[in-house]
């Protein structure tokens, strides 16, 4: 099954609807885990899905808007039945019966909903997923592979023909896990005439981002409100939320959408990882408000500070040609560290919900689950021969 | 990337310095963190004023051959952030936002894993109520306690209250409390007149001190104020602003932790989960990555080899990407992963070198007697580190590399040694952690328990002698 995005913006009611949606987001979100209203652990489909309340931006909206994603697996034609019959779509529904252009019971009619998620999804520029057809279902399975096993193995109880075949099939499992094809080290890269054009072509797309280097301003630090890091390494997982608004210039606004169309064919290919960057599960860029402002959401592993980090390593230019026709954009770009993080935590917005569907798994980690699975399935059928596999999990 | 000159280390610029951010006078084994609060300002300024020439610089005059002399006794001094305040200074831009927030901010505690029985409750040493740092250290004991007694006669006087005072001991032969030999790795900084103790990466000036580039070529946050303020003409004028000059210059930050080490829990954990002695040497090797006398894993997996010359000259990848000498989760590999982040070498040499801190920690309370019975002393390491950004140093190594349980594409392993494992007494989220070992068939420790409880803690700055003397005024 395809992994998809859905993306909804719907203007807030009122300015009451709007305070009574902040706390109850507000509310559930904290409780997500314990009394989840919203219970998104029922449904099989979604891997990542946010509820952002994005501040009044005239002359786009009067009012506040909520902004609503999900990363899952299908269609909407399964999506909008799945909410329905696992019963999320009410609460669903409740929420954004608080908006604007949301008639009230929507989602829970299966035609309305499918033509609801068709009519309002804004279509992202690029998407990104690190682990194609790898569904939520496969995820969840794999991982419980891999947890029966190292349970097994823990064991202890291991017979001595047993530790032989053990011994095979744990070389197998580290060969898996540290020469998987992400995993291999690449040579170092020589300076060749190719990188040396390369690097022309680099430094002309940053110019014409706008980009120009010089020394730092060393008074610049880094504030970052505590209303993100209420929400931030709370699970393996951290959202993140950008709006920023596009420079006004035709030159820039072509730029912009040419780059996110080169990135959206250069992800069909890149399999775990994004320009090197391994942590990364789910990523969008949607162009939003007539071509006014992008919105970038990401769901990736570990912390801000080392997500930022190495996409100054590994894809600063790719953050210069993308962010360079915004406005506020540091003039250095991505290499001015401590202005390139002021700028993404100025204009990040904090989400009130997040869910993670696995909320204990890495890229990585899922990698390696999955390779492992395939590997034991592999094991477990050759050629109809009685096997330890078979011996070993009794089926 | 346009070329610039980079701001190096000179000769001249060592005066200005603070002599513990180049050395950690390991000749000196005895020392005193004196916990201090001012209680009037303008006293407290007279107070520095006449402290001021005692404090020892980073500049070693030569003696009679030529050669540097090594101070006597070392004094250094830094404040907390409610401690700058205290002497009333205007800044244009400030600190850094984890220096003003200080250590104990909720969010911060829970990024840097102090919670169950390391939670800032119940700790001995905060930064509440504490302005000063004064750090004496002493070739023995008398000498500590008379220059200490020294400082101390002249408190009241002054409107200085001493709010606690910790000592440190380190052995002679650098053990620390759970038998290995510590401080091997240190990064040597970049036109450093030190000379380093074997291999170590050299890192740019500005990863320790501000107002030198740093390892991505810039030149590191910095408070400033404005020009006209230091009437004294103190200060350094702003490289990139001459209305502006730079209170930071010459400066770094210090990071402080009172660490408790359960070493009867230690041992009673490896007599609990391994087969012989050799089993539980080589266990405990593996939990740290070195041997009890420093020999790296890397360089000799089975046994230790104590007559190793340099004890630093090594990386992962070459030999043992896969973990099967140093496993990935060990001590040492997190701490310093050195070529093994995933990427490539060269790339993961650069990024590391972003993360290193200089460490200037000592040991503190009695050895432990042996054997798995606790003896209730409070025993454990005074851990200090100088960076110049706390964010990106000490906290992303306590955040990304040693408390993360999935470091190195594991899943659920924490540093053994130090990380916020497992508390009996009292974790609330009652998770268990793993330590594993690959081998042929692997080992995994799992429900290992918490070794090291934080005591107490703080963020200090150090300022640049001009600093100093402009807080004085």
């Amino acid at each position: 099954m395809k992994q998809c995005a859905l993306t909804l913006i719907l203007p807030i009611a009122s300015e009451e609807n709007a305070s009574w949606l902040e706390k109850e987001l507000n509310s559930i979100g904290q409780l997500l885990a314990k009394n989840p209203k919203i219970d998104f652990s029922k449904t099989s489909l979604t891997h990542f899905a946010r509820f952002v309340i994005l501040p009044t931006a005239k002359p786009y909206s009067s009012t506040k808007r909520l902004l609503f994603t999900s990363n899952f697996d299908g269609d909407f034609d399964l999506y909008a039945k799945e909410l329905i019959d696992t019963n999320v779509a009410p609460a669903l529904d409740a929420i954004f019966s608080r908006c604007d252009s949301y008639e009230a019971g929507t989602l829970l009619t299966n035609t309305k909903a499918v033509a609801f998620l068709n009519n309002r999804n804004i279509n992202s520029q690029a998407f990104y997923v690190a682990l194609p057809g790898a569904t939520q279902a496969i995820i969840s399975e794999s991982a419980d592979l891999r947890l029966k096993m190292d349970q097994t193995l823990n064991a202890g109880t291991i017979s001595d023909d047993d530790k032989v075949a053990v011994a095979l099939l744990h070389d197998e499992y580290e060969k898996l896990r540290t020469t998987h094809l992400s995993t291999a080290r690449p040579k170092p890269v020589k300076a060749t005439f190719g990188s040396f054009i390369l690097g022309i072509i680099s430094n002309v797309l940053e110019w014409i981002a706008g980009i120009r280097y010089g020394e730092n301003n060393p008074q610049i630090r880094v504030e970052t409100s505590n209303h993100l890091y209420d929400m931030e390494d709370l699970v393996t997982q951290n959202q993140m939320t950008v709006i920023v608004p596009v420079k006004k210039s035709i030159l820039h606004r072509l730029f912009l959408r040419a780059i996110l169309w080169g990135i959206s064919i250069q992800v069909k290919t890149a399999k775990g990882s994004l320009s090197d960057l391994a942590t990364i599960h789910f990523a969008r860029w949607v162009i939003i408000d007539n071509g006014n402002n992008i919105l970038f959401e990401s769901n990736f592993d570990g912390s801000w500070e080392n997500y930022i980090d190495d996409f100054v390593d590994h894809a600063s230019v790719g953050m210069n040609v993308i962010w360079g026709n915004c406005i506020g954009y540091p003039k250095g770009g991505s290499k001015d560290i401590e202005s390139f993080k002021s700028y993404i935590r100025q204009n990040q917005i904090p989400a009130q919900i997040f869910y993670s569907a696995y909320k204990d798994s890495t890229v990585r980690n899922i990698l390696t689950d999955l390779s492992l699975s395939q590997k034991i399935s592999s094991l477990s059928r050759p050629n109809g021969r009685p096997n330890l596999i078979m011996g070993y999990y009794g089926s | 990337m346009a070329t610039q000159t980079l701001k190096k280390l000179t000769p001249e610029e060592l005066k200005n310095i603070q002599g513990i951010i180049i050395s950690g006078y390991g000749h000196l084994p005895n020392s005193e963190y004196q916990f201090l609060a001012t209680s009037d300002t303008s006293l407290a300024k007279n107070w520095l004023a006449a402290i001021i020439p005692k404090i020892t610089t980073a500049h070693r005059p030569d003696d009679e051959n030529g050669k540097k002399k090594k101070p006597g006794c070392a004094l250094n001094i830094a404040f907390t952030y409610a401690g700058i305040k205290k002497f009333g200074p205007a800044f244009v831009s400030g600190f850094s936002q984890e220096f003003a927030e200080g250590i104990t901010e909720p969010h911060r505690t829970r990024r840097l894993g102090d919670d169950g029985n390391s939670a800032p409750e119940l700790w001995d040493i905060k930064e509440e109520g504490v302005h000063i740092l004064l750090i004496i250290q002493a070739p023995n004991i008398e000498e500590r306690d008379t220059f200490s007694n020294e400082l101390k006669s002249d408190y009241t006087r002054f409107g200085i209250s001493l709010v606690k005072s910790e000592y440190g001991n380190q052995p002679p032969n650098n053990k620390e409390h759970f038998g290995f030999t510590d401080s091997i790795s240190q990064p040597f900084i970049e036109h450093s007149p030190a000379t380093p103790k074997g291999t170590q990466s050299c890192v740019r000036a500005g990863e320790f001190i501000l107002g030198y580039h740093n390892e991505y070529e810039l030149l590191p946050a910095t408070p400033t104020i404005k020009a006209t303020d230091d009437k004294n003409d103190y200060l350094p004028g702003l490289s990139t602003d001459n209305n502006l000059k730079d209170f930071g210059c010459n400066g770094s930050y210090l990071v402080f932790r009172k660490l408790y080490q359960d070493v009867a829990g230690f041992n009673s954990y490896l007599d609990a989960n391994t087969k012989s002695a050799e089993h539980k040497a080589l266990v405990a090797a593996k939990f740290v990555g070195r041997w009890p006398s420093g020999t790296p894993l890397v360089i000799s997996p089975d046994i230790d080899i104590p007559d190793v010359n340099d004890k630093n000259n090594f990386f992962f990848m070459n030999n043992d990407a896969k973990g099967l000498s140093c496993p990935i989760a060990s001590h040492i590999r997190r701490s310093n992963p050195r070529d093994s982040l995933a990427g490539n070498q060269e790339q993961s040499i650069k990024t590391v070198n972003r993360h290193r801190l200089l460490r200037r920690g000592i040991q503190y309370g009695q050895p432990f007697p042996g054997g798995s019975l606790d003896d209730g002393q409070d025993r454990g390491i005074l851990f200090l580190c100088v960076n110049a950004d706390i964010k990106r140093q000490f906290e992303f190594v306590q955040q990304t590399w040693i408390n993360n349980p999935k470091f190195g594409d594991m899943y659920n392993d924490r540093d053994p040694i130090a990380g916020n494992n497992f508390d009996p007494r009292g974790d609330n989220s009652g998770k268990e952690y793993n330590m594993t070992i690959p081998s042929s068939v692997r080992e995994v420790f799992t429900g290992i328990p918490r070794f090291v409880q934080v005591k107490g803690g703080g963020y200090f700055f150090l300022p640049a002698i001009p600093a100093l003397k402009y807080l004085t005024v």
